[in-house]
């Protein structure tokens, strides 16, 4: 269970790509991987790598979701679920240590542009809400939100470097 | 910093994936920009990384939710995940303090608490909770938010869900309400009131998913995850989880079955609903009873207790009729001390139109030849307490009143079953202070004892009736 514990950051970020960065969508999968790591825990064997193995799992679990269209309109095919899912390894690398960069250069983001990452991502509002919280048009906030998470990205790269 | 990718219409898509606002359509365009451009791949992975960077203070929570209580109950394994459990606090705490360094006072929020709130405290018998990894007693209007583990430890609770699901659970139970408002139960027991609008609601478990079709129904999950649904009312649509539609059951009133997982099949398994005692007691009014007592919800179909109740404890209260309304206004005088040297009476008056509810509270059974045997406890009701019936006399009397209008009364047992002295010094009274404690103490069977008593109740709504209560001196 410690493995699936440690494993759970991962294999969420695995799953959020696989679907399209649907969050609430990523969560239900996440919860369907982790039901069925459990139940299949005596299948794992020890020395093998766990990670993997989980995102199997996880894999089986969206394409499963996936083949449900009336559950799932937003999904991607399987093509690219199996595309993205090769590719994702290669940028697991280091996560860390971008986790800890974007700590740093989120302190250097404008007070105006933390208040509204801590409305999207803290309190959890939508766009629409963070609109009408600011005054503004949820096309304006959401090119504004955009920014920032940009800026965040270019942050990260350039401390990465 | 306008522009990401060279593409604008990939910016827009990109902004629509991380908005949650991605149509059908913006799907099915993304989907081919993904496969044929490698370097949009590369952009959508950094940026959905950087988006779930952005989301873990909330999603920190759901890392411990994966705990299983096999796991919790080792003892090294709790201080392993206290330890961890504390790590992320520390964690997150860190990334609130770096997010709003230079923010206002209300800005450290904690992001463990940030999610929608699902399910609120009704109310509670005796319930302690584990919160924040402390023990303790939660009051009426607590709140849990969706992904939020509830986790009772002792005593009855009611719980009020989004949905208008009641959930009333008791003793140990760890359970989550999920982002669709459906239950994930890990352990324990629970009873789930469906109302019309929410069918569909679904009680999923480590080994199985019970849906509802329109009813009430209890689950059980052991401390190994395996589990059985019990149909009260209504129907249920029980499968085995995370398989194909084979391997559905549908269950009405009076069913159960349990998940195999060892064939990933479900079988059914005998129906139990005095493993709900505690929660449709609960429901009916009866906040606490003695452990070694079963609560019966549905009336009897019989004033004695014959065939349908062999297979239950013998001790037992029963719900009878209820809404009975008082056509005039009663009277009712109430005497504490003993008859010799009364200490202090009550004088009750339920005026008119006051609704009682029946209880019929049974200590020995008949038909079962058994040693006699000291019984005392105490059941504590939700609302007060107007008259206890106890002698045969009375019990007959009243029963017309009662009882369910299909309650048999089979007079050949019926003297035999329903002696109503108190030669000995067995006593079975009502608390003096809020008079919602019904109080016993006596020799069952094979003595003159008691062996059922009738307990008439004030009907929630209209408690208030007592509160013209006078006391005089004796």
């Amino acid at each position: 269970m410690s493995l699936l514990t440690s494993a759970q950051d991962s294999l969420y970020r695995y799953v959020l790509t696989l679907v399209a960065g649907q969050h609430h969508r990523a969560k239900d999968l996440l919860q369907e991987t982790n039901l069925v790591v459990w139940r299949k825990a005596s299948e794992f064997r020890w020395g093998t790598d766990f990670d993997a193995w989980a995102r199997r799992i996880a894999n089986f679990c969206v394409l499963s979701d996936q083949r449900d269209k009336q559950r799932s309109p937003i999904a991607f095919g399987e093509e690219l679920i199996h595309t993205l899912a090769a590719e994702h390894d290669k940028h697991a690398q280091e996560v860390e240590s971008r986790r800890s960069l974007l700590e740093d250069c989120l302190v250097k983001l404008p007070r105006a542009q933390r208040a509204i990452i801590r409305l999207r991502y803290v309190d959890g509002l939508s766009v629409a809400e963070i609109a009408k919280n600011q005054g503004k048009s949820p096309n304006t906030t959401s090119a504004f939100l955009y920014r920032i998470r940009l800026a965040l990205l270019h942050c990260v790269g350039r401390k990465a470097v | 910093m306008k522009s990401f990718h060279d593409d604008p219409e990939v910016d827009e898509l990109f902004r629509a994936v991380l908005d949650q606002d991605l149509t059908e359509i913006q799907v099915r365009r993304l989907e081919k920009l993904l496969l044929s451009n490698p370097k949009v791949r590369e952009d959508y992975l950094r940026l959905t990384e950087i988006d779930h960077f952005l989301h873990q203070c909330y999603h920190g929570e759901e890392v411990v939710a994966v705990v299983h209580p096999q796991d919790q109950k080792s003892k090294s394994t709790r201080a392993f995940w206290l330890v961890w459990a504390s790590a992320c606090v520390v964690a997150v705490s860190v990334l609130g303090a770096l997010f709003f360094r230079e923010a206002d006072s209300n800005a450290l929020q904690d992001p463990l608490q940030k999610g929608r709130i699902v399910a609120t405290l009704t109310r509670n018998a005796d319930a302690f909770w584990n919160q924040d990894s402390d023990i303790r007693a939660l009051p009426d209007g607590s709140k849990w938010r969706v992904g939020d583990w509830i986790q009772l430890e002792r005593g009855t609770a009611l719980l009020t869900l989004e949905n208008d699901v009641e959930c009333t659970i008791t003793g140990k139970v760890i359970f989550q309400v999920t982002e669709d408002l459906n239950c994930f139960v890990t352990e324990g027991i629970g009873t789930f009131d469906v109302p019309k609008k929410s069918t569909g609601f679904t009680v999923r478990t480590p080994d199985g998913a019970f849906e509802d079709l329109g009813t009430s129904f209890g689950v059980v999950v052991s401390g190994q995850g395996q589990s059985e649904v019990h149909v009260l009312q209504g129907a249920v649509n029980a499968r085995v989880e995370g398989t194909e539609s084979e391997n559905q059951m549908k269950l009405t009133a009076g069913q159960a079955a349990k998940v195999d997982r060892t064939n990933e099949t479900l079988a059914v398994t005998e129906f139990r609903p005095e493993t709900f005692s505690k929660p449709l007691a609960f429901l009916a009014g009866v906040q606490r009873l003695p452990r070694n007592f079963t609560f019966w919800s549905q009336p009897m179909t019989s004033v004695a207790p014959l065939v349908e109740l062999e297979r239950l404890e013998s001790m037992w209260l029963s719900k009878e009729r209820i809404g009975v309304v008082l056509t005039q206004e009663l009277l009712i005088t109430s005497t504490y001390g003993n008859e010799d040297t009364p200490l202090e009476a009550q004088e009750i008056r339920l005026p008119a139109g006051t609704r009682l509810s029946s209880y019929l509270l049974h200590f020995s059974h008949a038909t079962v030849p058994s040693e006699p045997r000291d019984v005392s406890g105490s059941i504590r009701f939700s609302s007060p307490v107007v008259a206890l019936i106890r002698s045969s006399d009375e019990l007959m009397k009243t029963d017309s009143i009662f009882c369910f209008k299909q309650t048999k009364r089979d007079l050949d047992d019926f003297m035999a079953t329903r002696r109503g002295s108190d030669e000995s010094n067995d006593y079975v009274r009502v608390s003096q202070a809020d008079r919602r404690e019904v109080k016993f103490e006596l020799l069952t069977a094979a003595s003159p004892s008691l062996d059922q008593v009738r307990i008439l109740v004030v009907e929630e709504q209209r408690e208030d009736s007592l509160n013209g209560q006078s006391e005089k001196s004796p």
